[in-house]
């Protein structure tokens, strides 16, 4: 059942974020192209402030598309699971934790994927940018081809000590920020529903909390691992500042991890033995 | 012929009365299969069970018969067809004289209105 | 077993204190037609809601088939609410699809023949149709299922009298021979016909259950006009 309900919960959701990051990958392009235009050294100050405009909008849209996805999903789950269409969704033959993954593993992809999207965008925009910016010699194409055969090498180095780890460390902190920010706003929504009269500004005032909470444990855990990163002083040593990080990183992921599970069953709970759709 | 039931006497009285109508009328004809119990009380939009009552009643006075396989049909039996139709037509009648009788009116008199009425429909 | 619900004790009370169900006791048999007939606000629609596991009971329990409502109740409760149910940007197919798969009982070719008798195109979206359109599409679902039990809440108030001819003669030709539908109105004399028992609730209470048959032979007058002596204010 919980294959079933992926199923359809993926055909009902996808357009929505994909047209969203398609227009990030539009404004990346545009904004990258805007380098390549004679614009910047126009007597006429409208020119260049068109092109900064036009690379605003590609911020903008990197926040867009991160936050539209959040705001989509989240409205999405409240309306599924607690407005009209909550007397479908919650009458179907299914059990309240395959509804709840179903929504959480959905949520958690497309969040996901909207982070791979910015990172590709960004990514897409610097390239259009070297490319308009460098003379078109073959120099810089050289170069570029150099650079990278020269990185396997690079990994070699001491500096570089513990690389592979940073990186799965970065992969895990991705991976469970995408769950626990779900979780955040599923779990917000559902606390919400425990207060009848006002369901949304329970919601929004329970999100407010999560992340108040999260904040201060937080910086209780961020300070002084910062200081030990500082203290690390590793700025001008040959060592490398990996293995501190990936640390760093996996305690954070772990915590991330944490907090998602607890709101999961939370939620998990409150959906199985608080039910009270108006 | 319709389907007008009210709720002032007992439905079951009522949709017998409307397929005893119906067959007299041909409307089924004699050996015709009527249609299913749930097709009639969906029509008359009455509870499944009632109708299935009727039909019974209808079964029980020879009116319709069952086949195993065929469902119901109404009899072929053209003489209890006619029998049925002069019995509902007598107690029309005597019903219809009891309220003459009502209004004042003797034998003859009614009569006389019915054949005076009778020439005027013609 | 003869007995599709049990309602043991069951108590529900709202957060300002309103008592929506007051210990109710109350069993269903099957295949039944049944009214669930009572004023507004008598507790019809909380009692449903707790069946079909949307709300939680402060005291007390429903059986459906001696389990409590869950996965194996809603897989063969039948419900239809009040309210429309659809995600609006679904297509008509999809309602379909969605149905079939979910529930082992919907019967997709039963849907499309209804639908197709009210020149309903499949293609057609949700958020096109009237709402009185909707409506019917969503009877037609509930109604294309082979359920055990068939929950409909207050289907024919507010509709005109052809609507309500429409949902009546749909409920009759499609509910499953020995399935109770258990209907909750309070426009009886609309029904009254099609009803084998009645359960009249008034405060969150039973106060009567009895066969339609009965009620006119011992009483000598229509539901209606007994639930009107009953009720009356």
């Amino acid at each position: 059942m919980l294959g079933k309900l992926l199923k359809h919960e993926w055909k009902a959701v996808w357009k929505v974020p994909v047209l969203l990051i398609c227009i990030l990958m539009i404004s990346a392009v545009v904004a990258g192209g805007t380098f390549a235009l004679p614009i910047w050294d126009s007597e006429w100050v409208g020119l260049p402030l068109s092109g900064m405009m036009l690379i605003f909008m590609f911020y903008f849209a990197m926040i867009a598309v991160v936050l539209g996805v959040m705001i989509y999903f989240a409205v999405r789950y409240y309306k599924n699971m607690f407005s009209d269409e909550g007397y479908l969704t919650n009458t179907l033959p299914v059990s309240a934790r395959q509804l709840l993954l179903n929504k959480v593993i959905t949520m958690s992809v497309w969040n996901l994927i909207a982070m791979i999207a910015v990172g590709v965008s960004i990514f897409v925009f610097f390239a259009i940018m070297l490319f308009s910016l460098t003379p078109m010699d073959s120099s810089f194409a050289r170069e570029l081809v150099e650079a990278v055969r020269a990185w396997p090498e690079a990994l070699n180095s001491p500096y570089m000590d513990g690389f592979e780890g940073f990186c799965l460390g970065i992969l895990c902190l991705v991976v469970t920020g995408a769950f626990s920010g779900s979780m955040m706003l599923i779990g917000a929504i559902t606390l919400g529903q425990m207060v009848r009269k006002h369901r949304i500004l329970g919601a929004v005032g329970a999100y407010i909390g999560f992340n108040v909470i999260v904040q201060i444990l937080g910086t209780g855990f961020f300070l002084p691992m910062m200081f030990k990163i500082l203290e690390y002083d590793n700025i001008f040593s040959q060592q490398s500042p990996f293995p501190i990080l990936t640390l760093f990183y996996f305690v954070v992921a772990g915590m991330s991890l944490l907090l998602g599970l607890g709101l999961y069953f939370m939620s998990e709970y409150l959906i199985s033995h608080k039910l009270e759709l108006e | 012929m319709a389907w007008n039931l009210n709720s002032d006497r007992p439905i079951y009285a009522q949709i017998l009365e409307v397929m005893q109508l119906r067959i007299i009328s041909g409307r089924y004809g004699p050996g015709e299969k009527i249609p299913s119990v749930r097709d009639l009380a969906a029509e008359a939009g009455v509870n499944p069970n009632t109708m299935q009552k009727a039909l019974t009643e209808l079964e029980r006075n020879g009116l319709v018969t069952t086949q195993r396989t065929s469902g119901r049909m109404v009899t072929e039996d053209m003489e209890m067809i006619q029998e049925t139709r002069s019995k509902l037509a007598r107690e029309q009648v005597s019903e219809f004289i009891d309220r003459m009788k009502e209004l004042g009116f003797g034998k003859e008199e009614v009569i006389e209105l019915l054949e005076k009425m009778g020439g005027e429909d013609a | 077993m003869n007995v599709l619900v049990e309602v043991n004790n069951l108590t529900k009370v709202y957060e300002k204190k309103k008592m929506a169900l007051n210990h109710m006791n109350l069993t269903i048999p099957r295949g039944k037609i049944i009214g669930l007939l009572g004023p507004n606000g008598s507790g019809k629609t909380t009692l449903i809601k707790i069946i079909n596991g949307l709300l939680v009971p402060t005291e007390g329990e429903v059986l459906v088939n001696g389990r409590k409502p869950g996965p194996e109740s809603k897989a063969c409760v039948s419900y239809l609410p009040e309210r429309t149910y659809f995600q609006n940007s679904m297509q008509v197919s999809e309602l379909i699809n969605f149905f079939s798969d979910f529930y082992a009982d919907f019967r997709p070719e039963r849907a499309r023949q209804m639908l197709a008798n009210l020149n309903i195109s499949e293609d057609a979206r949700l958020k096109t149709l009237s709402k009185g359109t909707k409506e019917k599409v969503q009877l037609i679902m509930v109604m294309s299922r082979e359920a055990q039990l068939y929950i409909l809440d207050e289907p024919i108030a507010g509709v005109d009298p052809a609507a309500r001819d429409y949902i009546l003669r749909t409920i009759i030709s499609n509910y499953n021979e020995n399935a109770t539908v258990l209907l909750s109105t309070h426009l009886i004399s609309d029904i009254e016909k099609v009803l084998d028992e009645v359960i009249f609730i008034r405060d969150g209470r039973v106060i009567l259950q009895d066969t339609v048959e009965n009620i006119r032979e011992c009483k000598g007058k229509s539901v209606d006009a007994y639930f009107r002596e009953v009720f009356a204010c």
